[in-house]
């Protein structure tokens, strides 16, 4: 391991030897991978997911970034990719049907090998079958695995069909036709039900913790790592001068934590906006900002969530709520996750709950009516994407994005608004499709 | 006095030039003005000579930029909204001074750039003042006057006075009465105009017009007062947000033929070193470019053009909203609480905190110890203005508009033989914008409230009430495309290298991203060419010949950047290595 001071590669003896620190500038190693049980983390990663993700140390971002960040790294790592399944699987069966199959023929004087080759070929696709619908694995994992099945099935199929000519077995074709198209069938099958299957962590959010503990420990506080929102702050006084003016726009988040990581990043400086949350983060200015925002007769909303049942009821419950927006014609603009664009999408991290699932069944039905029957669905089954699993530079980009995309539209005329209730026009994009 | 008539001889009209103290054993009392009608002339009789953007020479009341001599004084001066620079530097025990910063190059014994001045172009994109990028060479603050005197006996020059000969302060008194403010602003622009048109007769005039509120104004005004007016408007040909549909709209309105002017960034290209020699110093924003060409539009039909600039200073136009914007979030802010003068300071959007991915390791050991703060703290120290808006305003007035709006148009505008008149440079008008209270400029969000009120009768409603958001060069746009192998050229990292200023890899590195996630979208565009134009400068105004201008010989090119690439091969290997 390379000490993230001095760059010197330091092996397992040399830590030892050093107690733990660079042999070279005693700098200390926050993380022993050959002692960490399950995960295995190493100083170089761990400095490179902080600097990535903050795009060298220009952003701030949230615990839970971060913790979404470093599953993906490590599972990226441990992922095996379509060439590497199918080489495993000539490997394996090639290997085991040899060796059995042969022992096999010795013992009964006939040729097993095919027979075999058959058997380890369904065990083969099983943990393929497997690993294409598990959980802790990404979905772009998960695909390969499903992709793969595709092309065994067809290696199946052909190569089962050339050996049963050549040992001329009618049941052995049979058979390899069987397990092929049904191979073929799976993958195609789990290929195409990769956005209802959700994803676990890899790692625990305790795990994080206690690596954040000991980095610190070595290494300093990490400085745009961002503290939890405070939501119990007693409000401030904002001086009458600056309380008397407006914004342009107004960002709603349908958490704090997504409220505070755009203000930390100045968001609301490069776009002259105001950032709320649907909570009422932050709390010590929000009466005052509403004040300012009832000022702007003009004003328009951004509606920025999470792709679940709270999410999506955001626009619903902001003109539906007298502290927000009842009785008044705002235009709001939903630019946040919706089922649809994970539906449509690869790669998202999609998780599922209980409590997600019954948050959707109660869904009020306005809410339903703006959605199709594919997103109710998909909701119901307690599916939920966080934002938080976006980089913030990417989330900044979307919501950038986001409000220029519906700038240009006030600028052409554009007829992209769809109607929602009563309560005002709302324009959906595709930003994270 | 050869030295003198060598500055004369390189000197172009209109300007002052003019050398003071004692050189060769005797008294030296040189000053000149330079004017296209007549042949340059040593005038050792003149005591009291003065500049003016709109008039050319005048008198010292309404002069721009003076010199005076009087009682073994020498009096440089000029006024506060800073439309004519001027520089002086010393030789020995002579002050020479000109209007142009160029004329004194020849007087220097080497040229060394200003690690100081470069480091504030690459904050504000342009130099502050007293600095310039020449060490030696020194320029007179707007509303500054600074004097020396002479000593008989010992033959030497004092060391320079230097006193702020004006101040921007609010009023006692605030106006915060509606119908009031619209009856004495819509006086105030009257007598703005009658005073820029008195001298006009039946000549035609030029408006530069962009659409936008402040041209329109004095697009209207100028009608009213009966002046013959031509307005000349950008086409940039398609990218970035087109305000030529305005300027149409307003020129409908009012009657006016309308000159639309190609900016496509192939004439922008081409017309980029002249801008540059035009301009005298490095100004880094995208406007100039396509300013130079208006000016040339309006050079073939006109000897005066009017421009709005100075509006969005006066009237709280809307980079004030970002401070606003800040302040109300700043106990939110993660980091250290940042001061008004930290957060005015990001509002230039420039190089300012990207100083050890910018410089070469030896200039950043000296930039390090800079405090680019230190250049803004008298223009909002709130001694003068206590309330937020009249202070943005005096910052705005002394930081942007004297060291970069109105320097840099006077100068395009003198490169066409062009009298340059802004309607908002009136002092009655500017000062009586700070005794205004801050609701009357930003009320809501409605930026220029006031103004919009006074008059909205005079214009278009769209015009007036539409929101505006600075005009849009698309310079990431072109930077991306039409300009992309110039950028391996103009910023080639062999120059870079060779100078030893900047990073050499630092234009492929704003391009991919490396400067960090703000630098992105619009920010990479006005930092590229914030560096086009500094090389630029380097290239054609302080060591011309030094770096050729044009595509290096194949052996002085560095080919270890993208820009060789066509950009949408580099755009392709950008995706795939995301």
């Amino acid at each position: 391991m390379k000490c993230i001071q001095c760059g010197t590669d330091n092996t397992l003896k040399d830590r030892t030897e050093h107690l733990g620190a660079c042999k070279n500038c005693q700098h200390r190693f926050a993380f022993e991978p050959t002692q960490m049980p399950a995960v295995k983390v190493t100083d170089p990663m761990f400095a490179k997911a902080i600097a990535d993700l903050s795009a060298n140390n220009s952003l701030f971002y949230t615990p839970k970034q971060l913790l979404y960040f470093l599953d993906r790294r490590l599972r990226s790592k441990a992922s095996m990719s379509k060439a590497g399944w199918i080489f495993l699987y000539f490997f394996v069966t090639g290997f085991f049907s040899l060796l059995i199959g042969s022992f096999l023929s010795d013992i009964l004087n006939f040729s097993l090998i095919p027979w075999v080759a058959i058997v380890v070929s369904t065990l083969f696709v099983y943990l393929l079958y497997r690993s294409s619908r598990a959980v802790r694995a990404t979905t772009k994992q998960r695909r390969a695995s499903a992709e793969s099945l595709i092309v065994v099935g067809v290696i199946i199929l052909v190569v089962g069909i050339i050996i049963s000519i050549t040992i001329e077995s009618f049941l052995f074709c049979a058979f390899s036709i069987v397990l092929g198209m049904m191979t073929i069938y799976l993958g195609r099958l789990q290929k195409s039900r990769q956005s209802e299957f959700s994803q676990e962590f890899l790692i625990g959010q305790s795990d994080l913790a206690e690596w954040l503990i000991r980095w610190q420990n070595v290494n300093g506080s990490i400085a745009q790592l961002l503290p939890p929102p405070n939501e119990q702050a007693a409000p401030v006084t904002i001086s009458p001068e600056i309380s008397t003016y407006s914004f342009d726009r107004l960002v709603v988040c349908d958490t704090a934590a997504i409220a505070q990581l755009l203000i930390a990043n100045n968001f609301h400086f490069e776009n002259n906006c105001a950032i709320l949350s649907i909570t009422g983060y932050p709390q010590s200015i929000f009466d005052t900002t509403m004040q300012m925002l009832r000022r702007n007769p003009a004003l328009k909303v951004y509606v920025f969530h999470d792709c679940s049942p709270r999410g999506v009821e955001l626009i619903h419950r902001l003109s539906s709520s007298e502290r927000w927006f009842q009785n008044s014609n705002v235009v709001m603009i939903d630019v946040g996750l919706l089922p649809k664009q994970i539906l449509a999408a690869q790669g998202m991290f999609i998780q599922s709950s209980p409590e997600s699932a019954q948050a959707a069944k109660q869904l009020s039905p306005e809410v339903r009516d703006s959605l199709s029957i594919a997103d109710v669905e998909w909701l119901e089954a307690g599916n939920f994407v966080e934002l938080e699993s976006f980089s913030p530079q990417r989330l900044i980009q979307v919501l950038n994005r986001g409000i220029a995309g519906t700038q240009e539209l006030d600028a052409s005329g554009s007829d992209g608004f769809l109607l929602i209730g009563d309560s005002g026009y709302v324009y959906s994009t595709d930003s994270f499709g | 006095m050869d030295k003198v008539a060598q500055l004369l001889r390189s000197a172009q009209p209109p300007q002052i030039v003019g050398c003071w103290g004692y050189g060769d054993d005797s008294t030296l009392e040189v000053l000149s003005v330079l004017d296209a009608t007549c042949p340059p002339t040593l005038n050792s009789s003149l005591l009291d000579v003065g500049l003016s953007a709109s008039r050319f020479f005048t008198e010292r009341e309404q002069a721009d930029a003076w010199a005076t001599v009087a009682e073994e004084r020498l009096i440089l001066g000029r006024d506060a909204f800073g439309r004519v620079p001027l520089y002086w530097t010393q030789v020995e025990h002579v002050i020479w001074f000109a209007s142009r910063s160029q004329v004194l190059l020849p007087l220097l014994k080497e040229r060394a750039i200003s690690i100081e001045a470069m480091y504030g172009y690459s904050c504000f994109s342009y130099v502050p003042t007293p600095l310039t990028p020449v060490q030696g060479i020194n320029a007179i603050p707007a509303g500054t006057e600074m004097s020396w005197t002479r000593d008989e006996q010992t033959m030497c020059i004092s060391p320079p006075q230097s006193s702020r000969s004006f101040e921007w302060r609010e009023a006692d008194t605030l106006l915060a009465d509606e119908s009031d403010a619209i009856a004495q602003l819509q006086t105030l622009l009257k007598d703005a105009i009658d005073r820029e048109t008195s001298d006009l007769g039946n000549e035609p005039v030029g408006v530069l017009l962009s659409g936008g509120l402040d041209s329109s104004i004095v697009a209207a005004l100028l009608v009213q007062a009966g002046a013959k007016v031509r307005a000349y408007s950008l086409d940039f040909g398609g990218t970035g947000t087109s305000e030529y549909l305005y300027a149409e709209q307003v020129a409908q309105w009012l009657n006016i033929p309308l000159v639309k002017v190609d900016a496509s960034p192939q004439r922008i290209r081409n017309a980029l070193i002249p801008t540059v020699q035009a301009l005298d110093l490095p100004f880094g924003d995208g406007v100039t470019v396509p300013l130079f060409l208006l000016s040339e539009a309006a050079s073939r039909d006109t000897r005066v053009i009017f421009n709005g600039e100075g509006g969005d200073q006066l009237f709280a136009g809307w980079t004030n909203k970002p401070i606003i914007a800040a302040s109300v979030y700043q106990t939110h802010h993660p980091g250290e609480e940042e001061s008004f003068t930290h957060q005015y300071l990001r509002t230039f959007h420039r190089l300012w905190g990207y100083e050890a991915l910018a410089y070469d390791p030896k200039v950043y050991a000296q930039v390090k110890h800079l405090q680019a703060q230190d250049w803004l703290q008298d223009a909002i120290d709130p001694a003068f203005t206590p309330s937020l808006l009249s202070r943005l305003r005096r910052a705005s007035l002394m930081l942007k508009g004297a060291q970069n709006i109105h320097p840099r148009a006077t100068a395009l505008g003198w490169a066409h033989g062009l009298k340059v008149r802004s309607l908002f440079c009136n002092m009655p008008l500017a000062q009586w914008t700070f005794g205004l209270s801050g609701s009357l400029c930003l009320q809501g969000s409605c930026e220029k409230y006031i103004l919009k009120r006074a008059v909205e009768d005079w214009l278009p409603p769209d015009i007036v009430w539409r929101q505006k958001r600075g005009m849009g060069v698309p310079l990431t746009a072109w930077c991306f495309n039409q300009w992309w192998h110039d950028l391996g050229d103009w910023l080639n990292p062999n120059r870079l290298s060779a100078e030893q200023l900047w990073q050499p890899d630092l234009a492929a590195h704003v391009v991919e991203g490396k400067l960090g996630a703000a630098m992105a979208g619009r920010r990479m565009g006005e930092v590229l060419w914030l560096l086009v134009m500094w090389e630029m400068w380097m290239a054609n105004v302080h060591q011309p010949g030094s770096l050729d201008p044009h595509p290096p010989s194949w052996n002085h090119l560095s080919w270890n950047h993208p820009f060789w690439l066509p950009s949408w091969v580099w755009k392709y290997r950008q995706k795939w290595k995301e």
